[in-house]
């Protein structure tokens, strides 16, 4: 039999491909790794690495026996963030993940509409990194997440709660940035914020208007992007000046916190929808209750 | 920047408990599972109560005879049955890969032993690896996914299971189905039969748990295009439960004619008789996809050379063309 620590130390080291590095990742030391990984190879009787001088490589076996592995840590996973979605339930809890800015600052009228139905929820929320992998496994930590929607998935549901122009952000020295407003031929060749490469792709892509230029931008940015945070970050010190898009909100509200952005409204691209995403199998009364209250928001500005 | 995995959660649960949750969903009963998985009721029944502690939701609702799933353990049971699978499915792939050390193959089978089926195809791979031992294991009816139903073994050889990306099929041949019928059957004393004589016979009830398709071709619903109008109350999940259960029901079934010649040998009560114009069963062997075991690839390779020459010998050439072998076979 081998544990969960032992699969994880196996697949970390074989992601590492050295013993030295997957030992500091763990927090381990490497002759506590070292010893783990052999004790996992003698119970299985087979030999998993290849050790050499430079960093260990799996044998046919160890590839084989990393797939298994990899699925059962992804499924305990699983079970492991249904049984705490499950548990909040029982609670009155809901967690709620975003990207950008807080969604009670950036859309207040969504929480009050659903604090006022639902007064014993206790809300969490969750900043979330940008979307890898699939879409429901990115989610599985938050019962519903507000942003910009992710890949599709047919398990995956989605109520659009503002639809809004798109806007660029760009640090106030950005030659772009004393425009007042500005239309895609001004912006499609500039030099865009890169997102990290496991960021889905299409995701990604909206936030260079791709959708516009119908592929990547000419040029990026050296540092990659894997959060909001990342991404100001790298709008304030690349060597470059960037520019990167967001819905129109979350870029006025940036600007209103960091005085040294700017955001200009782009008044020819394809509107930013952002949704409440959520997975079906992960749905509770709380997150009905969320999603109506976007429903009767929506249907309101419909109205007006 | 770490590469991706999967987020490393806390939540203090065992994994055993994992087992025995399901275990108990699946029996709809504390008292037949503690029976399945061998261990005393009241201690199933405080491992169930301590993950329930554990969790912060109730599972099960109890009853006087019996349990049912709340709602959040219908939700928790996805989850759990899936992580139960991923994990015996990395244990049997460890299983297999010390065997591979070992020099040992475990090759499943369903009705016949390939070694009665193929002897001489078998003998020469004997001969041509004698440093390979083949260990046989009989398999119970295949189930809905059939990496796991063939998870404890390398290989297996059978009629057609269902399709499962995880697992590669080669072709063996074609044999013809056969009834099956206890003696004092209407129909035994036929020297033939046709699929229009027997399509509204009763037919001998599989398990629930065997693949609806799979165990439908054994009662010529590939025929009828449904199931039989009456099935018996059976729930025979191995050939042997299905013989065992027409020695005493007046219903028939249908096998491969590679199983016809074998039975009537040993159960003087049985007879088969040919089925003329039923599709044939098609026989193959199938393995692993993602378990990299060089010895399932070995006979794999060996089996389709062979399938290539004339050594194979095909057991589907010796089934009585006629009436009158299978029912001496019968006697």
């Amino acid at each position: 039999m081998f544990s969960q620590g032992q699969l994880r130390y196996f697949v970390t080291v074989s992601e590492e491909g050295q013993i030295t590095r997957a030992a500091k990742r763990l927090h381990l030391a490497q002759p506590a790794l070292s010893q783990a990984i052999a004790q996992l190879e003698a119970e299985l009787g087979v030999e998993l690495l290849v050790r050499h001088p430079r960093g260990v490589t799996l044998t046919s076996a160890g590839e084989a026996f990393l797939v298994k592995a990899r699925a059962v840590l992804a499924a305990e996973a699983e079970t492991a963030q249904m049984a705490l979605s499950l548990r909040r339930a029982e609670n009155d809890a809901i967690a709620i993940g975003f990207i950008g800015p807080p969604p009670a600052i950036s859309t207040p009228e969504l929480f009050s509409a659903f604090k006022e139905r639902n007064p014993q929820a206790q809300v969490s929320f969750m900043d979330l990194s940008f979307p890898r992998g699939r879409t429901s496994s990115w989610l599985a930590a938050v019962d519903v997440a507000f942003c910009h929607a992710p890949l599709s998935e047919p398990s995956l549901c989605a109520q659009p709660v503002r639809v809004e122009p798109r806007a660029l952000v760009a640090h106030r020295e950005h030659a772009l940035a004393c425009r007042s407003e500005l239309a895609l031929a001004d912006v499609l060749d500039e030099t865009f914020i890169s997102y990290h490469p496991d960021v889905q792709a299409e995701w990604a892509g909206f936030h260079s208007l791709d959708d516009h230029r119908g592929g990547p931008p000419g040029s990026v940015t050296s540092d990659h992007a894997l959060t909001t945070l990342q991404m100001l970050g790298i709008l304030f010190s690349a060597s470059t000046p960037a520019i990167t898009i967001v819905p129109h909100k979350d870029a006025k509200l940036a600007q209103q916190v960091l005085p040294d952005i700017v955001a200009v409204p782009l008044d020819d691209a394809a509107p930013a929808v952002v949704s409440l995403i959520w997975r079906e199998d992960q749905s509770s009364s709380l997150v009905e209750g969320l999603v109506d209250a976007a429903k009767r928001l929506t249907s309101r500005d419909d109205e007006l | 920047m770490p590469p991706s995995a999967s987020p490393h959660v806390t939540m203090n649960f065992k994994r055993g408990h994992l087992l025995y949750f399901v275990t108990v969903a699946d029996e709809g009963q504390i008292t037949r599972a503690a029976r399945r998985l061998q261990i005393a009721q009241p201690a199933l029944s405080r491992a169930i109560a301590q993950l329930e502690s554990d969790l912060g939701f109730k599972l099960l609702e109890r009853h006087a005879r019996g349990v049912t799933l709340t709602a959040a353990g219908e939700a928790f049971l996805v989850k759990a049955r899936a992580a139960v699978s991923a994990w015996s499915d990395a244990l049997a792939t460890a299983q297999s890969m010390a065997r591979v050390r070992r020099g040992t193959i475990e090759f499943g089978f369903v009705g016949v032993p390939p070694g009665l089926d193929s002897p001489a195809l078998l003998e020469t791979f004997g001969q041509v690896n004698p440093e390979i031992d083949v260990c046989y294991r009989e398999l119970a009816f295949p189930s809905a996914h059939t990496s796991s139903w063939i998870g404890d073994v390398d290989l297996a050889v059978c009629h057609r299971p269902p399709a499962d990306p995880g697992v590669w099929v080669h072709v063996l041949r074609s044999e013809p189905r056969v009834v099956l019928a206890p003696k004092r059957h209407s129909l035994a004393h036929s020297r033939e039969l046709s699929v229009a004589d027997v399509l509204d016979e009763t037919f001998i009830g599989l398990h629930p748990s065997v693949d609806a398709a799979w165990a439908g071709f054994w009662s010529l619903d590939d025929h009828r295009g449904e199931g039989p109008q009456r099935l018996t109350t059976d729930r025979a999940v191995n050939p042997h439960e299905v013989l065992a259960a027409l020695a005493v029901r007046d219903a028939i079934t249908t096998v491969p004619a590679a199983v016809a010649r074998l039975v009537p040998d040993f159960l003087t009560g049985v007879v088969a008789i040919p089925l003329r114009d039923a599709h044939a069963a098609t026989v193959v062997l199938v393995g692993h996809e993602d378990r990299a075991n060089p010895l399932a690839e070995t006979l794999l390779q060996f089996v389709r050379a062979a399938g290539d020459g004339d050594r194979v010998p095909s057991p589907g050439d010796r089934v009585p063309a006629d009436g009158e072998g299978c029912a001496q076979a019968g006697v």
